[in-house]
């Protein structure tokens, strides 16, 4: 199967307007990180298309059914008014997924009509930004790459408000969507590693060893502590989406600070599933080194998800600041 | 019959420099900047078989290595010789610099044709050579490290692309001195104080940890101080060093012939840069009539089969491809007796044991790889005290390894072993080292931004994969930190 009839099958599972309902969206973004992390992550990006909530009817038709839309909702572009109706367009998106394959891309700019810079999507179709070559290290069935533009022209149509607030019923803030998606599809990937290895750990014994390797007391604890802080984390997440109001009430109804604590919770859980991959791969020993072996590339997968950047330094910094009451700018919470 | 076509290129450089790069298939592809690849696919002896690539034209060949000249003879995909072959040879001219000579018989492939019409020997060597010079006029291994160390950075992608440490590279680092931090003084050894190991080998692992890795390995020369000094100085290459690669775990068999040799059987991973040493080594387990005793055998380098399998996620430039030897004679004079008595001959460094030998050039590796790491993440806003901590981090991990280190050559100075704790300490310290390392080229990612999967940050991201890949090893292991417990703390060893 394709890659994108597989991410068509996926999404029909977990059924229609996933930007409205964040738990689908994070068990869905969970189980296909446990299958496949590449996937998974397409799906999360896909949490961009709920910003063309707020599109002109006539731009939602361009977009045909069946067309993949993935993007970046880091500010990376820089949008000027030409002397028209229009904008130009001039910027670098990091690790766009799909990005050869994509048919529409929503990408992150900062708008600049005179007043304070506001962050807005930008809808770009395939074939007018430029694509880098491949150089990630891990997720290569994402096909993730940088993105590039200089002077693109781009109607005022295409230019989507998604960061601000959206009178009446919404899907998610796309920072939201994906970032719930995303750390859906690390503990997804966190759970498969963690299982592998410890399927691993009780058939094998490590050289020179009589017992395996699960019946060694140090290995049983460290191994312990790490589920125990993944199943902590996620339990976490699960009681701030819980938290949330029901699936379909919309954007309206998560104000900042319940989306604050979700960003936060979503960050943390973040960190211990990379971690926890790191964990199982550090303990597989040097045949998991080899291409092929799946903790290697489990482990290449994990520190792809790692430079994400809603899970960036940068990132932690903001979510804090907005934990102790600070304004702090949509594109981030 | 065609005329056999030559091309000739003056090469401002010595003859033995030159050859050692341009008999090497894996260096074509920057050697001639044509946009060839070129990928190994295995070497039984002398005979390695490659296959060069452009666009979507490929070309599969064999190349022969003899004294002085390369020959490269096209073959089909099965292997079975095809009708073209070219030979290089490489002369020293009278002013010291040399000539290649490239003859071609038979028709040429277009390929390897317009590869070598377009290739700037003498410019790419010569500037390469004129780096070694400058290196050697350093004595001292830690200044010859520093000097070589943009001409590293800069080869490191092409060894990671060809899975196996460049060409130019080795070159550089023998004719450097680099390879003689372990072998014992009969074999040019410079019996270098523990600090100056760690510091160079930390150096060079800076610039590429693939060169770091494959000169520590090749150090790992030290274990021929435990054959006779006659049989050591059998090992000698042309210049009196020595590059081993290799692998000491034990995984095959040495069966007494009766006539003074061994017939060795078996096969090795993890054999770090055996594309370009001038010996093997590996483990063997010899019967005996108090039963199997555990030796290492030593080979010269076109003696064993090498098959294409390092294909990795990390420190892929270090070409640790698998070993197999099939039924080949050995001189029973050429196994050591690693495992189970001291070295016969030697300095200090050859007191220790040989997994402590292996600590000592093992603990500047991930050393440099974080060091690295934090040079490649400039401090900006907000991420000053996170690089701060990380430097001081460092700092500690690489105080501790040279107090113990130089610990131990107090030591060894009115001892000839070690006692068992102490000789458990740089076990644990190495694994310290290691594990900081992978914590520090983390954190200097993430100080990178979202940015870092982008090209602009190739070398941070090689960092990251070579520090996780160190973490691999053996011998930074949980086996070997719960051995090295018991021995540091017998009374509680259940």
């Amino acid at each position: 199967m394709t890659t994108r009839a597989a991410l068509a099958e996926a999404l029909r599972e977990a059924g229609p307007d996933l930007s409205f309902r964040p738990r689908a969206l994070f068990r869905a973004a969970e189980s296909l990180g446990h299958a496949d992390a590449s996937l998974g992550l397409l799906l999360a990006t896909g949490g961009l298309a709920g910003a063309l909530h707020s599109a002109p009817p006539e731009v939602r038709a361009r977009i045909a059914e069946g067309d993949l839309l993935t993007g970046s909702a880091h500010p990376g572009g820089q949008l000027r008014r030409t002397g028209g109706e229009g904008y130009v367009l001039s910027g670098c998106w990091v690790a766009v997924p799909a990005a050869t394959s994509a048919d529409w891309f929503a990408l992150g700019a900062e708008r600049d009509d005179g007043g304070p810079p506001e962050p807005v999507l930008v809808l770009l179709p395939a074939g007018v930004a430029g694509v880098s070559p491949r150089t990630g290290t891990g997720l290569d069935g994402a096909d993730a790459r940088h993105l590039a533009a200089r002077d693109v022209a781009v109607p005022a149509e295409h230019v989507l408000p998604a960061f601000g607030p959206v009178p009446g019923p919404a899907p998610l803030p796309p920072v939201v969507a994906v970032r719930c998606a995303v750390t859906g599809v690390a503990l997804g990937l966190a759970r498969r590693a963690l299982s592998e290895f410890a399927e691993t750990a009780r058939q094998r014994s490590r050289l020179g060893e009589v017992t395996r390797m699960s019946e060694q007391p140090v290995l049983r604890t460290e191994l312990n502590r790490v589920v125990l802080s993944f199943r902590a984390a996620r339990r976490l997440v699960l009681t701030e989406l819980e938290g949330l109001p029901p699936d379909g009430d919309g954007q309206e109804a998560v104000p900042v600070a319940l989306r604050t604590g979700l960003a936060a919770a979503l960050l943390h859980a973040h960190g211990v599933a990379i971690d926890a991959v790191r964990f199982a791969f550090g303990k597989s020993g040097g045949s998991s080194l080899y291409s092929g072996h799946s903790m290697e590339g489990h482990w290449r997968d994990a520190e792809e998800l790692a430079c994400h950047h809603l899970f960036s330094e940068r990132a932690e910094r903001e979510i804090a600041s907005a934990q102790f009451g600070d304004h702090v700018s949509p594109v981030w919470l | 019959m065609d005329e056999p076509v030559t091309r000739r290129y003056r090469i401002p450089a010595p003859a033995e420099r030159v050859r050692a790069v341009v008999c090497a298939p894996l260096s074509w592809p920057w050697l001639t900047g044509s946009g060839m690849s070129v990928e190994f696919e295995r070497r039984d002896g002398a005979i390695g078989r490659y296959r060069a690539e452009r666009g979507g034209v490929s070309v599969p060949f064999a190349v022969e290595r003899a004294a002085r000249s390369v020959t490269l003879s096209l073959t089909g995909e099965d292997g079975a010789p095809g009708d073209a072959a070219l030979t290089w040879t490489v002369g020293e001219l009278p002013d010291g610099t040399s000539e290649v000579v490239l003859t071609t018989h038979g028709e040429e492939p277009a390929l390897l044709g317009e590869a070598w019409d377009a290739a700037d020997l003498g410019g790419a060597l010569g500037a390469w050579s004129r780096d070694i010079d400058r290196a050697c006029e350093h004595h001292d291994p830690l200044g010859a490290a520093r000097a070589l160390a943009p001409m590293l950075r800069e080869r490191a992608a092409d060894s990671e692309a060809a899975r196996t440490l460049d060409a130019s590279s080795v070159a550089a680092l023998r004719a450097a001195g680099l390879f003689r931090l372990g072998p014992p003084k009969p074999l040019g050894g410079l019996d270098a104080r523990p600090g100056v190991i760690v510091s160079a080998i930390a150096e060079l692992s800076r610039a590429d940890a693939a060169a770091g890795w494959c000169t520590f390995i090749g150090n790992q020369s030290a274990y021929s101080a435990w054959l006779e000094e006659d049989v050591a100085t059998e090992l000698a290459g042309p210049d009196g060093g020595l590059i081993l690669a290799g692998s000491t775990a034990v995984s095959g068999t040495a069966e007494p012939r009766g006539n003074g040799t061994v017939e060795v059987n078996g096969r090795w991973r993890f054999n770090s840069g055996c594309l370009h040493a001038d010996w093997l080594m590996a483990g063997v387990s010899v019967p005996t009539a108090e039963g199997a005793v555990p030796m290492l055998a030593f080979l010269p380098w076109d003696a064993v089969t090498i098959l294409d399998t390092w294909h990795v996620a990390g420190l892929s430039g270090t070409g640790s491809h698998d070993l197999v030897l099939d039924r080949v004679e050995v001189p029973r004079r050429r196994l050591a007796p690693l495992f189970t008595a001291p070295a016969a001959i030697g300095e200090t460094l050859h007191k220790l044991s040989p997994y402590n030998i292996q600590a000592v050039l093992m603990a500047g590796l991930p050393l440099g790889i974080a060091r690295r790491a934090l040079d490649e993440v400039p401090p900006a806003d907000g991420t000053t005290v996170p690089l701060a901590r990380l430097e001081t981090e460092l700092a500690a991990a690489r105080a501790l390894v040279l107090e113990t280190v130089d610990g131990y050559w107090s030591e060894l100075a009115g001892a000839e072993t070690l006692p068992a704790s102490s000789g458990a300490r740089l076990a644990l310290v190495l694994r310290h080292a290691a594990d900081t390392a992978k914590r520090v080229t983390s954190a200097a990612v993430r100080l990178a931004g979202p940015e870092v999967t982008g090209p602009g940050h190739a070398a941070l991201r090689r960092c990251l994969r070579d520090a996780f890949a160190t973490g691999q090893h053996l011998a930074v292991s949980d086996d070997i930190v719960a051995r090295n417990a018991a021995r540091l703390y017998p009374e509680g060893a259940t």
